[in-house]
């Protein structure tokens, strides 16, 4: 398999962002988008990637990008990339910025996968949630891509305050109605920083409970795989097999290039394994690119201790959990058998499961994954010689 | 060698914030051994945490010269006490190395608990009593009607009482006159054997610890071989003096005078308070009379929140007991806990500047179990074991009966919160004994009292019941039988041994709800349902459930930050590391706090 490559967009329609988000974006501005594409293609250049075969453009909304713009940078990736052997090519966009023209150009240089973040198909909440779009705005958007060829993914939130139990089920029926080939689902999270956690501090929103998150989840759960689709990964969804190949990989442990501010990348060994950040401000990482600098703010290198963590954490992400021949392959300086020898007492309580060879999480215990996670980093941490009891 | 009829030794007593430091820093100006004015207030409260409390903890003494008009130079040695019930048999020691004390009342309150069980000492100690009403400088003071009370209550002539603000400085000559005049100077030969009475004793770092003592009889000086009766220690003297505002050396100390000694004494142990020194060169046959080993008469098991911490608590501990020979400690461990010191203290107060200290002066984060008294367990042969600690208690199949302490507690109030203080006195299983009128609008109620109900929260709740009038002091008086138990926790069927506690029958049931329902609150969500009993021995008296998590997921892996989901993982991991594992369930160590905070 080729690595993949995520291209982060930082710009949203504004004026204000979405109340809720933490994701790096700022008002959309011509000369600085200019600017930008040029700093993409010119961290671009500066590569030597092995083979691409998944490219992402995630944000942000990349669709407020002028089109103009968002050619110049697919254009200009194909010719500083080895892109020849593109199996999937999503690109993120929001309902409000779907027009025809925009998605038949995209579709003719490859594009075959949209993620549209829907949402939700309830007036109120989409209000509650401050976005731009209403119901129809959304269904228009979607009638508009199903006339190209691609797979649509629909990006749904739950948990938000004052959302009902049936709200949720209206938003995941008329989901299903349109039969997007992904769905990906989200709990609401209060994030530092955003007016929702500030509003929530000051008492004006109040949070769901556990319960009725872990409810919601369920019925979402339910409701999409009785209608077909495939429960792959903790939040997300597939219609006839078409997992997001991009996302698969990073929790398979692939490698993958980030390019645009704070976009991450990361390359596996051997001989190392590193993550990276690049700089998280749009003006630093055009000009570290202009000024010929390193465009990355962060960069780790993993100890075996935390490849092992993070094989654990998005390892038993997936539905289908981890094999040992997974773990084997990724980690061959670990003794496999003795990590899952560790990870006993979680299966024994029934907090993780085997079946069929994998080491997965049962699913009514999807929603405490981190718990669990958790769990089973403590119980197989190479810095710690006994781990604490169960 | 100043010739002993011009000596005085004296102390203050007074109930708290009646004037006492306030008096003593006043005298100190007048007598010319501090510049009026040119010092922090309150000179004999030197430790940074006696000043925050506003109580004196140890004992401190200071020597004035005094000229009088008649042309004498007096020599006056003004020993001040510790302010709190905690430390009574410090204030008796005290009392004891004096031939007078300054009674002080306020003039708006008026006599308190405190005056009264001071004025007992001071009498119990044949001394000369200066009556003094302080503060008549208030609007509110009442000066003639708390001189009338005053007078009656030890009976002398109303024109024995002084009045005097000790704020401006009104009256304060007469002070002095009176202890010049009233305060019969010591008796005691210096050609006698030696005795001097050790009234407090404090390490420091670089010389060991220093003894104040007053000479009874005989005398001490430079390079003498003293014996501490107590321990049957001999030291060397290497130097001795009197008390200024700092420590000042003479040649000798004799019958008659306050002072210091030294002689490379490395554990205030060896120079217990109340013990008698004397010396070989002219060696007493018996010591003075009251020493009296101080017993702890609180404890608590101190655990490190940071397990690695330990030995670092035992070096501060053995730090901390160099100058606080009340103090003890041995190691214990605790299956919920860990490794830890259970230590024993005079009183709450003392076990919570310890704690403090500790926090302080040495950054050690604790957890401290619910603090309890000692108690007397009899067993069904007959044989008594005394057990601090309630893990430790026998099997009740064992047990005969139990003792624990109770003390004899007085309380003044106006007439109008009688009922409402007998009330709380009834509900703590307080004991009626008497009523005393202390003046026209106010009675002393006097009741025996277990210890364990007094030493926890009773004097503010007191406070609440009388809106602050009524005041309070109790002393320990033996031990009785009661009819307790000892309540256990358990969280998941496994016993969360430092929440155990020894409880009267009466309370255990109240006791375990408040308990339960608070570690409900506290106890976070886990992979499990947490079931958390309060029970004696099998059979549980008190039981809530906690539902299990329900949520703990990450959304979503956003652009493949993952570095940023493996940095909220291990943040979690590191909060889990604070917490403590008893079988598989997480306490927070705020839970362990919480406990000592819920209302009995
Ligand atoms: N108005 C007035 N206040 C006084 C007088 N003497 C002491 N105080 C105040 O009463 C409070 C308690 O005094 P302090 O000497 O600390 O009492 P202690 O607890 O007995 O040592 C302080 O705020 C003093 O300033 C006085 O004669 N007049
Ligand atoms: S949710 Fe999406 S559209 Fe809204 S501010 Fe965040 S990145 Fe922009």
């Amino acid at each position: 398999m080729g690595y993949g490559c995520y291209i982060h967009v930082p710009f949203c329609p504004g004026p204000a962002k979405c109340p809720y988000c933490a994701f790096y974006s700022v008002p959309y501005e011509s000369g600085l988008a200019e600017n930008y594409v040029e700093a993409v293609l010119g961290h671009a250049g500066r590569l030597e990637p092995p083979k691409i075969d998944t490219l992402y453009f995630g944000g942000g909304t990349p669709t407020v990008l002028d089109i103009r713009l968002l050619t110049r940078l697919i254009d200009g990736l194909k010719n500083l990339l080895p892109l020849n052997e593109l199996i999937e090519f999503t690109v993120e966009c929001a309902p409000d910025t779907v027009e025809p023209e925009i998605f038949s150009e995209l579709a003719a240089r490859g594009v075959n996968r949209v993620s549209i973040g829907v949402q939700a198909f309830e007036e109120g909440v989409l209000r509650s949630l401050g976005r731009r779009h209403d119901v129809p705005k959304a269904l228009r958007a979607f009638d508009i891509l199903r006339n190209f060829p691609v797979d649509i993914s629909i990006d749904l939130i739950y948990g938000v305050p004052g959302q009902k139990h049936a709200d949720w089920q209206n938003t995941l029926a008329r989901t299903i109605a349109l039969r997007p080939e992904h769905v990906s689902l989200y709990c609401l999270s209060y994030e530092p920083g955003t007016p929702f956690t500030r509003k929530l501090a000051e008492g004006k929103i109040f949070r769901t409970t556990e319960e009725n998150d872990e409810e919601m989840y369920r019925t979402a759960v339910e409701i999409l795989k009785s209608n077909g689709y495939e429960h792959y990964e903790i939040s997300n969804f597939a219609a006839n097999g078409r997992v997001s190949l991009h996302n698969m990989k990073y929790w398979t442990g692939e490698g993958y290039v980030g390019l645009g501010p704070s976009a991450h990348g990361y390359y596996p060994g051997p001989p190392v394994w590193s993550r990276f950040a690049a700089i998280d401000d749009i003006r630093g990482y055009i000009q570290a690119i202009e000024r010929e600098r390193d465009p990355i703010g962060e960069r780790e290198e993993l100890s075996l201790a935390l490849r092992l963590e993070e094989f654990l954490m998005l390892g038993l992400r997936l539905i289908e959990g981890f094999s040992r021949d997974d773990l084997k392959r990724q980690i061959p300086e670990i003794d496999a058998d003795r990590v899952i020898e560790m990870l006993e007492p979680l299966i024994s309580a029934g907090f993780l499961e085997m079946r069929s060879g994998n080491i997965k999480l049962p699913d009514e215990r999807l929603f405490i994954s981190d718990s669990v996670i958790l769990r089973a980093l403590e119980l197989t941490d190479l810095d710690i010689k006994t781990p604490p009891g169960f | 060698m100043q010739d002993k009829k011009y000596i005085r030794n004296f102390s203050i007593i007074a109930h708290i914030d009646h004037g006492k430091s306030t008096l003593a820093d006043r005298l100190l100006e007048l007598t010319g051994a501090v510049e009026i004015g040119g010092h922090e207030e309150q000179l004999l409260d030197d430790m940074e945490l006696e000043r925050e409390r506003g109580i004196t903890i140890k004992s401190h003494a200071v020597k004035m010269d005094y000229e009088s008009p008649d042309g004498a130079t007096y020599e006056l040695n003004l020993i001040d006490t510790p302010g709190h019930v905690d430390f009574a048999y410090e204030v008796s020691r005290s009392l004891a190395a004096c031939e007078g004390a300054l009674l002080i009342v306020d003039a708006s309150q008026g006599i308190e608990a405190q005056t009264i069980s001071n004025l007992y000492l001071a009498i119990d100690n044949d001394l000369e009593i200066i009556p003094i009403v302080n503060k008549i400088d208030m609007i509110s003071a009442r000066p003639e009607d708390v001189a009338v009370d005053i007078a009656e209550l030890i009976g002398c002539d109303l024109g024995d009482v002084i009045l005097v603000s000790a704020r401006t400085g009104e009256g304060i000559q007469a002070v002095i006159d009176a202890v010049v005049e009233k305060i019969p100077p010591p008796v005691g030969e210096a050609k006698n054997p030696a005795r001097a009475l050790i009234f407090d004793s404090f390490y420091d770092p670089y010389r060991g610890v220093v003894v104040y003592v007053r000479l009874m009889e005989g005398e001490i000086k430079h390079g003498d071989t003293i014996r501490f009766f107590a321990s049957g220690k001999e030291f060397e003297v290497n130097e001795v003096g009197c008390l200024r505002l700092n420590l000042e050396k003479t040649s000798s100390l004799s019958a008659g005078e306050v002072g210091y000694l030294m002689a490379s004494i490395k554990n205030v142990q060896d120079a217990r308070v109340g013990d008698t020194v004397t010396t070989l060169a002219n060696p007493a046959e018996s010591p003075l009379p009251g020493y009296r080993e101080v017993k702890p008469m609180v404890f608590s098991g101190f655990y490190p929140s940071n397990p690695d911490d330990f030995e670092g608590l035992r070096s501060a501990l053995e730090k901390l007991q160099l100058n606080d020979a009340s103090l003890i400690y041995e190691p214990e461990t605790s299956a919920a806990l860990g490794y830890g010191f259970r230590c024993g203290f005079l009183g709450l107060l003392h076990l919570e500047i310890t704690q403090e200290r500790l926090f302080r002066e040495y950054g050690l984060d604790l957890v401290a179990t619910v603090p309890n008294v000692e108690y007397e367990v009899y067993l069904e042969n007959g044989e008594m074991i005394p057990v601090e600690n309630p893990a430790k208690m026998p099997d009740p199949l064992e047990i005969d009966h139990i003792e624990e302490p109770f003390a004899e507690a007085e309380i003044i109030t106006p007439h109008e919160f009688v009922s409402p203080v007998m009330g709380l006195v009834k509900e703590r299983r307080g004991e009626y004994i008497a009523t005393e009128f202390v003046d026209p609008n106010r009675v002393m109620l006097r009741f025996s009292i277990p210890l364990s109900e007094v030493i926890f929260d009773f004097f503010d709740k007191m406070k609440t019941v009388s809106r602050g009038y009524a005041s309070f002091d109790y002393y320990i008086t033996g031990y009785k039988r009661a009819d307790l138990v000892k309540l256990d926790v358990r969280v998941n069927g496994d016993l969360v041994d430092t929440l155990s506690i020894i409880i009267h029958r009466e309370r255990t049931y109240d006791w375990g709800q408040k308990l339960v329902s608070k570690l409900k609150e506290l106890i976070p969500r886990q992979m499990y349902e947490v079931v958390i009993q309060a029970a004696i021995g099998s059979r549980v008296i008190s039981r809530a459930r906690r539902a299990p998590l329900r949520k703990n997921v990450t959304a979503k892996c956003y652009g493949g930050d993952i570095s940023r989901k493996r940095k909220l993982l291990e943040r979690q991991k590191e909060g889990k590391r604070r917490m403590k594992m008893v079988g598989s369930v997480e306490i927070p160590q705020e839970a362990f706090f919480a406990i000592l905070k819920i209302e009995r």
